[in-house]
């Protein structure tokens, strides 16, 4: 499996997901120093949400949740519907390995990267915020300790989230054979998602924890669609 | 030893017979050429002999066994290049040989390809040492053409299985491929080419078959076609992709 990872690093282009998880990242901060700035308004101060960093971190998560899962389908496209259709088709099926080990270290693959871009932009993002947080005069109303188990609930959903988002607009966009329908199904979803995520913490979970479910099938039919695939 | 016996294969596409009940062997050491006209089914029997594309009837034995039950492990030892030559475009040839020998390596079969250290040879062979570092993707198609070679070559396949090997070679690539096929037949390896170009395919094959509405339409060798003469053969060879 070791070789199967190394061989689809050597062929994906990689930089195009790094420079895209670098601008998410950007987004994200950008977004969120607003969302604090805003909380030491006077307007801001009024509203007992906007003047809540709990409030700032999520909607940070929001737009991190989003930009990672345009990122991981660009890689999806590089790593499943560019081989799998048009002409490098037979490139792919003339490998004398069998179909699921293959596929196997495509899925760990875009997860691996998927999962430690996110985790990594995530991180930094959440540590700025709380940087600057901490040095321009704190919001922060929750202890520590709240404040961290919120946080890691809602990296661990919005990871969740993310394979659920992806996995269905990838599903639906390899059974069309469309690129153009991937990325519509998918900010389609993204901006229900997104607009359902400014709930309560626990129902965001919540949320997030059902499209994963949901992408469960998706996924099975992806892998039953890649396993049959000839060469038309 | 037969290499490759395919009997009464059958493909539909959209309702239409492609291929309507073709049967053909191969031997160690033999060349044989496939003609056809565009939309013969040339391409459609060679995918089908790699087992990359099922038949709706008929059976393929490679090298004794049924394709079926050793596939996807049995093109480990193929060679094989259908339609265009196709490569990871971003990455250069060397690295492109080393994806699919790396590929080889993890194969279950028997694993008899160059090792890393040949890939120098094999470009050598493909006259292509001085662009090894250029990315594939801005290759002519004799380049594709003769990279493709060294891919399969690099597998120290059985047989060969190449679609319109000739198509984007200059005349001096044309005459050092047909050597290189030559030498690789004469080191046993069973090959299975098409082309368009009859004089080429009358130089190169030991036998021809040639397919015309989803049938073979001729069987012969290639002394016996040029008993008549170069253009007494082609003219048969015409006449049978005419049907």
């Amino acid at each position: 499996m070791k070789t199967l990872l190394k061989l689809e690093l050597k062929k994906t282009r990689l930089w195009p997901c790094i420079l895209g998880g670098l601008a998410v990242v950007a987004a994200a901060l950008a977004l969120g120093s607003m969302f604090l700035a805003i909380g030491h308004t006077t307007s801001g101060r009024s509203d007992p949400r906007l003047s809540s960093l709990a409030f700032v971190l999520q909607m940070a998560m929001v737009i991190l949740l989003v930009g990672f899962s345009l990122v991981a389908a660009a890689l999806c496209n590089l790593v499943f519907i560019e081989p799998y259709t048009g002409r490098n088709l037979a490139l792919t099926l003339s490998c004398p390995i069998s179909r699921d080990r293959i596929l196997l270290a495509k899925l760990i693959f875009v997860g691996l990267f998927t999962t430690l871009s996110y985790l990594a932009g995530t991180a930094v993002t959440l540590t700025v915020l709380l940087l600057v947080d901490r040095l321009v005069g704190s919001l922060g109303t929750d202890s520590s300790g709240s404040l961290l188990v919120q946080v890691l609930l809602m990296m661990v959903t919005s990871l969740a989230g993310l394979i659920g988002l992806v996995g269905i607009a990838l599903s639906l966009g390899f059974w069309r054979r469309s690129l153009p329908i991937m990325f519509a199904v998918l900010l389609l979803l993204d901006a229900v998602v997104g607009n359902l995520l400014s709930l309560s913490p626990l129902l965001s979970a919540l949320v997030l924890l059902i499209i994963f479910l949901a992408s469960l099938p998706a996924w099975w039919l992806l892998h039953r669609t890649l396993m049959k695939i000839e060469l038309p | 030893m037969k290499v490759l016996e395919a009997d009464g294969i059958v493909q539909v596409f959209e309702g239409r017979e492609v291929l309507a009940g073709l049967d053909l062997t191969l031997g160690q050491g033999e060349i044989l050429g496939l003609l056809g006209a565009n939309g013969a089914g040339k391409s459609t029997l060679l995918k089908i002999l790699t087992g990359m594309q099922r038949p709706v009837s008929g059976r393929v034995r490679f090298l004794g066994k049924p394709l079926s039950e050793g596939y996807p492990g049995s093109l480990a030892r193929m060679g094989v290049s259908i339609n265009e030559p196709v490569f990871y475009e971003s990455l250069n040839a060397r690295e492109n040989l080393e994806i699919d020998l790396a590929y080889l390596s993890l194969a279950n079969e028997e694993h008899r390809a160059v090792e890393f250290a040949g890939i120098s040879q094999l470009l050598e062979k493909a006259g292509l040492t001085a662009d090894s570092a250029t990315a594939v993707g801005r290759y002519s198609m004799g380049m594709r053409q003769r990279l493709a070679l060294a891919r399969c070559m690099g597998r120290h396949p059985d047989l060969y299985l190449l679609d319109e090997p000739l198509n984007g070679l200059d005349p001096i690539a044309v005459g050092q491929l047909r050597d290189s096929l030559r030498n690789l037949a004469a080191q046993g390896s069973a090959i299975l080419f098409s082309s368009h170009i009859l004089s080429e395919v009358l130089h190169t094959a030991d036998r021809v078959m040639v397919i015309s509405g989803g049938r073979v339409s001729l069987r012969a060798s290639v002394p016996e076609l040029l008993n008549k003469g170069q253009e007494g053969a082609e003219q048969t060879l015409i006449k049978a992709m005419e049907g």
